[in-house]
């Protein structure tokens, strides 16, 4: 018998162990190619961040990010503090966030509590019209409510002057800070209804229990039982839509801009463009750092209160007992016609008017008479126009191309986190979270410094180039497409990796035949929606724009601008058409998918 | 065909919040070529940690792992899994679902170490070893659609097809029914022996390995217990855990009194003792280094008792024999199971399924020398001994 228990083992004295090492180190030895995506996704978002702040401290002669004499300086951000054209942009700002997420939230808190709590009728139903617009372009949007809300033409304020005493032009404007933080809440609706829906029903069941256990009142109820319950989970939307409402550029800029109501976002881009005068990089500079500050803190914070990213999976949710309250009479017929006029309101009337507009000459009150001058000419100009073809060429190319990349490098991303854990992973968990706290157009100012300062130190050519919006596209949507992969891969034991490591199948071998085959319903999901993003992407591609690497949107943008609105409304209608499209046909791929691998 | 040397293998894992978890605390083991070596423990006790070890999915922070002349892990040195030359089988069978039972067993072959197959003769050699598994008819069966018995020979089929060098089994009979899994049991080992691989199995299912080992290594927080073939460790145990741990036991708190003589019939290399307790002075068979005046557990197995109706039935020389009251009996198919109060301890112990056996009757319970270990208790922990009956614990302080 061969008795070798560790206390009467008679092995050879052994030489003396070295340290133990840490068990990640000694694995990531054998994976040297694995890292190269955190690699990538930590240049990708540091080294333009890091060119944006250090060009904030310097100053040039030729006024360029690191032009001729550049030296060290405090003058940008002097500048934007003495400069009296930051108060306006600053107190904007306040009034736009605070207010469009006290609109988005108490819209979406309310319908989620008559969807989630009550038998309302058609609820379901109702609840897909409301969160649909999330596949509605917000340049798209913002030109829908321009239209609705113009003071001499607009289809609302003409109803509205229809009330005695009321006389136009007016009373709404859709240049103000009232319509466009209005209309920006309405922009939140969709996305924070999704976040918050799981936090109404998961606080269903437990009051339903405590309310029956101790009889305690209404009020005490409320105030003991709910608030403290869904506190944390409302806490997390309203800190994440926080960030977004600070970062959010498309409804300001299509509104604001030309009225002159500016928000932050849009200040730093009519600095540098402004309709007179050269680009004042240095004081987009110093404005980009401050708004980029004013979201990334509180994405960190959110960060870690919410802790790992998987937590944010809130959607799922457990399953409770659905309980709902009974509406009755009145109250029934009032909270459904409140939810059926939201959805006409926000959702079918903006969709209606670019119809409309589209196949009108000029623009017109929807009438009866109108209805005799219905052509089609808007259509036939954006297929005929000489620049159409190449415009779709860039938007399809970025498209394709930043879903590509984006994939790749996520997919790999997510097998650092979940796999290998370690620096990399860690380093991973926090970008795949913060990285929604970098403006869009941050970003955009930071590449367009990083490709300034590289063609004139190497003549890349990068400025103003299709590979530099891809780059942009791919660092916006480097987050969130994490997350959508990381949640597939997390579907997948590693035990499935773990067997074909043991039949002598190397990484890269593992990760083609295995893992990606089996996520291939996530990496999907994640493809279309980062290429629809980058088709209505309006911010990057407009910071970034140069006669070589124009897109629909900025072209819709362009033409919008110029007063071309038929143009405009029919180019709009089509780029929802193909975002709607695919995000269905995302749906449709996923849950196919999701059935034959049971 | 190769043998698997284990020296001193530990493995440390670094907590996020602060302080290590040694899994595996400096084990050594040498298994032979062609061996079925059976890693038993509780979940948590190193045994599936120790195999992904070996497996080279867990680097190990110290002491060396050797697969035949090959140190495989060692201090600085690492030969990654892929080159190891190592089949394994995983708890939940790890079969891809995307691809046919076919598709599964090449992709083995394909990556193989041991020079990849391709073409006709890559196909041959999956319906080969596909027929010793008996799956030879669903080649192109899709893996979604396999029951969790056909799962766990694809599995087989797929760690043996490209003949590594070892076999590691990670409790792959766990999730299967307990009829299948004594099926499974016999195949297992049947395909072992036929392929002639080194098989290293992990479980903590105590009659798996007893029924299927060749050598088991019981293992406790990060430790080995004891190594030795089936019969060792479940008639002779090393201490009070591994008694307890590979079967029922009755477990009885005494002092050595003085060592004796083997008695007629039992073996004479074996040294025996006589163990003062509360049921009286009963004759053990001394395990390891007990001697005289040392504070012992005697173990006897419910089995090895016998049953006697008869309280003035002559006793065997070197037989122990104490009389006591039936208080519980539970019929338990092929026998039933008795619980006898004598002298305030209760035993358990095993009778003929259609003895009539009426709780209040007094019955007479014998057991050989050699059927009764003094043991100590070294491995034991505080859990454990909460574990027995309080009064024997209570016993043993008097």
């Amino acid at each position: 018998m061969v008795l070798s228990g560790p206390r009467t083992g008679s092995m050879p004295q052994q030489r003396r162990s070295k340290p133990p090492l840490r068990a990640s180190q000694a694995r990531s030895r054998s994976l040297s190619g694995a890292w190269i995506a955190g690699v990538i996704t930590v240049v990708l978002v540091c080294v333009p961040l890091v060119v944006l702040l250090w060009s904030s401290f310097t100053v040039s002669k030729t006024g360029l990010p690191f032009g001729a004499g550049s030296h060290l300086s405090l003058a940008n951000y002097r500048r934007v503090f003495t400069d009296g054209s930051l108060v306006h942009p600053v107190v904007n700002t306040l009034v736009f966030v605070v207010g469009s997420l006290a609109v988005g939230l108490l819209i979406s808190i309310g319908i989620a509590t008559l969807i989630e709590r009550t038998t309302l009728p058609f609820r379901n139903v109702l609840f897909a019209l409301v969160v649909a617009p999330v596949a509605m372009p917000q340049v798209v949007a913002g030109i829908a409510w321009g239209l609705l809300l113009d003071p001499r033409v607009g289809l609302i304020n003409q109803l509205l002057q229809a009330i005695p005493g009321v006389t136009g032009p007016g009373p709404l404007n859709a240049g103000s800070l009232g319509s466009i933080t209005v209309v920006e809440g309405f922009m939140l609706v969709p996305f924070s209804l999704l976040l918050v829906a799981p936090v109404v029903r998961s606080t269903s069941g437990a009051l339903e229990e405590a309310a029956v256990v101790t009889g305690a009142g209404r009020r005490a109820r409320l105030t003991k039982i709910v608030l403290p319950l869904m506190g944390p989970g409302l806490l997390a939307v309203l800190v994440y839509q926080f960030v977004t409402a600070a970062q959010a550029f498309d409804i300001p800029a299509v509104l604001g801009l030309e009225k002159g109501t500016k928000v932050f976002s849009t200040a730093i881009y009519s600095a540098l463009n402004p309709a007179v005068g050269v680009p004042d990089y240095g004081l987009a500079n110093g404005m980009s750092v401050l708004l980029l500050a004013f979201a990334l803190i509180p994405m960190y914070w959110y960060y870690r209160m919410v802790g790992r990213s998987e937590r944010f999976a809130v959607i799922t949710g457990k399953s409770y007992r659905r309980r709902p309250i009974a509406l009755k009479g009145a109250a029934k017929w009032a909270a459904f016609v409140a939810l059926v006029g939201y959805v006409f309101f926000v959702v079918i009337l903006p969709l209606f008017i670019l119809l409309w507009m589209s196949v009108q000459p000029f623009y017109a009150t929807p009438s009866i008479s109108a209805l005799g001058r219905i052509e089609f000419d808007a259509y036939r100009r954006v297929f005929t126009v000489s620049s159409f073809l190449s415009t779709v060429r860039n938007t399809l190319v970025l498209g394709v191309l930043a879903a590509t990349f984006v994939c790749v490098i996520a997919t790999m991303n997510s097998w650092l986190l979940l796999r290998r854990r370690g620096f990399f992973g860690k380093l991973i968990d926090v970008f795949a979270f913060v990285t929604h706290g970098i403006p869009g157009v941050v970003l955009g100012v930071s590449l367009l410094f990083l490709s300034l300062t590289t063609d004139s130190h190497f003549h890349l050519g990068l400025y103003g180039s299709m590979p530099l919006l891809v780059l942009g596209m791919v660092i916006v949507c480097l987050g969130l497409t994490t997350r959508i992969t990381t949640a597939g891969m997390g579907q997948i034991h590693r035990n499935l990796e773990d067997a074909a490591e043991m039949c002598g199948a190397g990484l890269f071998t593992r990760l083609r035949r295995i893992t990606v085959p089996l996520m291939s319903p996530a990496i999907a999901n994640a493809w279309v929606l980062t290429f629809a993003y980058a088709l209505s992407n309006l911010t990057l591609t407009v910071v970034l724009a140069s006669s070589r690497n124009r897109v629909v949107a900025v072209e819709l943008y362009t033409r919008w601008n110029f007063g071309d609105v038929q143009t405009a409304a029919a180019l709009g209608l089509l780029l929802t058409a193909v975002s709607v499209g695919a995000t269905v046909a995302a749906r449709r791929f996923t849950s196919h998918k999701e059935i034959r691998h049971g | 065909m190769k043998d698997v040397v284990l020296s001193r293998v530990e493995k440390t894992y670094s907590a996020t919040s602060g302080g290590d978890v040694a899994a595996v605390r400096g084990i050594d083991l040498s298994i032979t070529a062609g061996e079925f070596f059976v890693l038993l423990g509780a979940s948590g006790s190193g045994k599936t940690t120790l195999l992904r070890c070996i497996a080279g999915l867990e680097s190990i922070t110290g002491g060396e792992i050797r697969i035949g002349s090959t140190v495989v892990a060692s201090g600085s040195k690492v030969v990654p899994a892929v080159r190891r030359n190592i089949g394994m089988v995983f708890q939940d069978y790890a079969i891809w679902p995307h691809m046919t039972v076919g598709e599964n067993v090449e992709f083995a072959l394909r990556h193989a170490r041991s020079g990849s197959l391709k073409g006709e003769a890559a196909k041959k050699r999956v319906r080969e070893v596909l027929d010793v598994v008996g799956l030879g008819d669903l080649v192109n069966r899709g893996a979604t659609y396999l029951s969790g018995g056909q799962q766990q020979r694809v599995a087989l089929a797929r760690a043996v097809v490209a003949k590594p060098d070892v076999l590691l089994l990670d409790e792959p009979l766990s999730n299967l029914d307990a009829r299948l899994r004594a099926l499974m049991r016999k195949e297992l080992r049947r395909i072992t022996t036929e392929l002639g691989v080194t098989a290293i199995y992990v479980t903590h299912d105590q009659i798996e390995a007893l029924v299927m080992a060749d050598r088991i290594a019981v293992m406790r927080n990060g430790e080995v217990l004891q190594v030795g073939s089936p019969q060792e460790i479940y008639r002779t145990p090393a201490d009070l855990f591994v008694g307890e741990f590979v079967g029922e036991a009755n477990m009885i708190g005494g002092r050595v009194a003085a060592t004796v003589p083997s008695p007629a019939g039992c073996d004479p290399e074996q040294r025996f003792v006589t163990v003062q307790t509360r049921l009286g002075t009963l004759t053990a068979l001394a395990s390891g280094d007990v001697s005289q005046g040392h504070d012992v557990w005697l173990l006897i197995r419910p089995e090895s008792l016998h049953v006697c109706h008869d309280a003035s039935a002559p006793i065997s020389p070197g037989w122990n024999a104490v009389t006591g009251l039936v208080r519980r009996a539970d019929f338990a198919g092929a026998h039933t199971e008795l619980t006898v109060e004598v002298d305030g301890v209760e035993l358990r112990a095993q009778a003929h399924a259609f003895d009539a056996m009426s709780v209040g009757s007094p019955v007479t319970l014998t057991v050989g020398a050699q059927w009764v270990v003094a043991l100590t208790e070294r491995a034991a922990t505080p859990q454990a001994a909460t574990t027995r009956d309080a009064t024997i614990y209570a016993e043993r302080s008097h």
